[in-house]
């Protein structure tokens, strides 16, 4: 999919916005570099957002493909990074919410009391993943894990993926105030959970 | 204390190790979209644009056929003149009205029998 002489490729040069019109026109090579560009930090992001390997894996490459069959509602209006990471964000949503449907049908289910979100770490795939992580590392994760996920995605938007708060506002589609306040609220509520444990 | 602890943590945030994409996502994605491509042509074949004059054409020949049945099929006529059976009573002639099983005839030009009665000994 990726181009072997990708260092030669004049396509590399462009700009996200220009590889999604020129893959709007046709040009399939523009969407394969778009892939490579987005891949990691969107694994990344979705990964720190659910806690899970595996649906992380799933809701990255549903993202792609949404990408690839809606390539014409994108509009250049907007930016690439904030059309991507809008639809990662729903795709992964949708995910938790049928996963928490199904834990309040399995009669497994353990609510996050503070806004009905669900706890969705998951330790087995977590080791999966042969990260070797630290202890610190996975308790940083665990407290993502069980922070409310309003707060979560935005403080994983500022501070894992170090988006401006205008990027957010646009993928989140709240004011910039509200942007703000609420990753001063989750900062806050992360170092609470962190001092504890 | 408090506020520098919050401060830290954007830093410890950020000094998360970066998870990367397994080595064949491009494959995965590639077997993904193209088995999308193949299913989405086959829905596609089902929800393909059928022409309006087509659409208009066939509702309007439906309803035409539908209104002109009666007119050549006219519904039969309540009495047939070989006599009909009623709940038991046979009623031959030219009957019009069938009375109650057990009660005489309502019609004056007819002859009711009681299925009973019937001698069917002289019968063929």
């Amino acid at each position: 999919m990726i181009d072997p002489e990708s260092t030669t490729n004049p396509l590399e040069r462009q700009t996200d916005e220009e590889l999604i019109v020129g893959f709007q026109k046709g040009i399939a090579a523009a969407f394969d570099l778009l892939v490579s560009r987005y891949k990691d930090p969107l694994t990344n992001y979705v990964f720190r957002f659910l806690g899970d390997w595996d649906e992380c894996s799933d809701v990255v490459q549903e993202t792609f493909v949404r990408v690839f069959q809606n390539r014409d509602s994108y509009k250049p209006i907007a930016k690439f990074s904030t059309w991507i990471y809008t639809i990662a964000t729903n795709v992964a949503k949708s995910r938790l919410r049928r996963k928490g449907f199904m834990q309040v049908f399995s009669f497994m289910s353990k609510r996050d009391d503070d806004n009905g979100a669900y706890d969705v770490a998951d330790e087995s795939s977590r080791a999966d993943l042969r990260l070797e992580s630290s202890m610190e590392e996975e308790r940083i994760q665990k407290a993502l894990d069980a922070l409310p996920l309003k707060y979560r995605q935005v403080a994983l938007l500022r501070d894992v993926q170090e988006m401006s708060y205008e990027e957010i506002a646009g993928i989140t589609g709240l004011s910039l105030g509200t942007v703000k306040s609420r990753i001063n609220r989750a900062r806050q509520k992360l170092q609470e959970m962190l001092k504890d444990g | 204390m408090a506020k520098n602890e919050q401060a830290d943590i954007p830093d410890r945030l950020r000094r998360l190790k970066k998870v990367a994409a397994p080595p064949d996502f491009e494959d995965l994605l590639r077997r993904q979209i193209r088995s999308r491509r193949s299913r989405n042509a086959y829905l596609q074949w089902f929800a393909r644009p059928v022409p309006l004059g087509l659409i208009v054409t066939g509702s309007a020949l439906v309803i035409i056929v539908f209104f002109a049945i009666p007119h050549y099929f006219p519904s039969p006529p309540s009495a047939s003149p070989r006599g009909i059976e009623l709940s038991g009573q046979k009623v031959i002639g030219n009957t019009q009205i069938a009375g109650p099983p057990g009660a005489d005839s309502l019609s004056t030009d007819s002859t009711l029998v009681r299925k009973n009665d019937v001698n069917t000994s002289k019968m063929p």
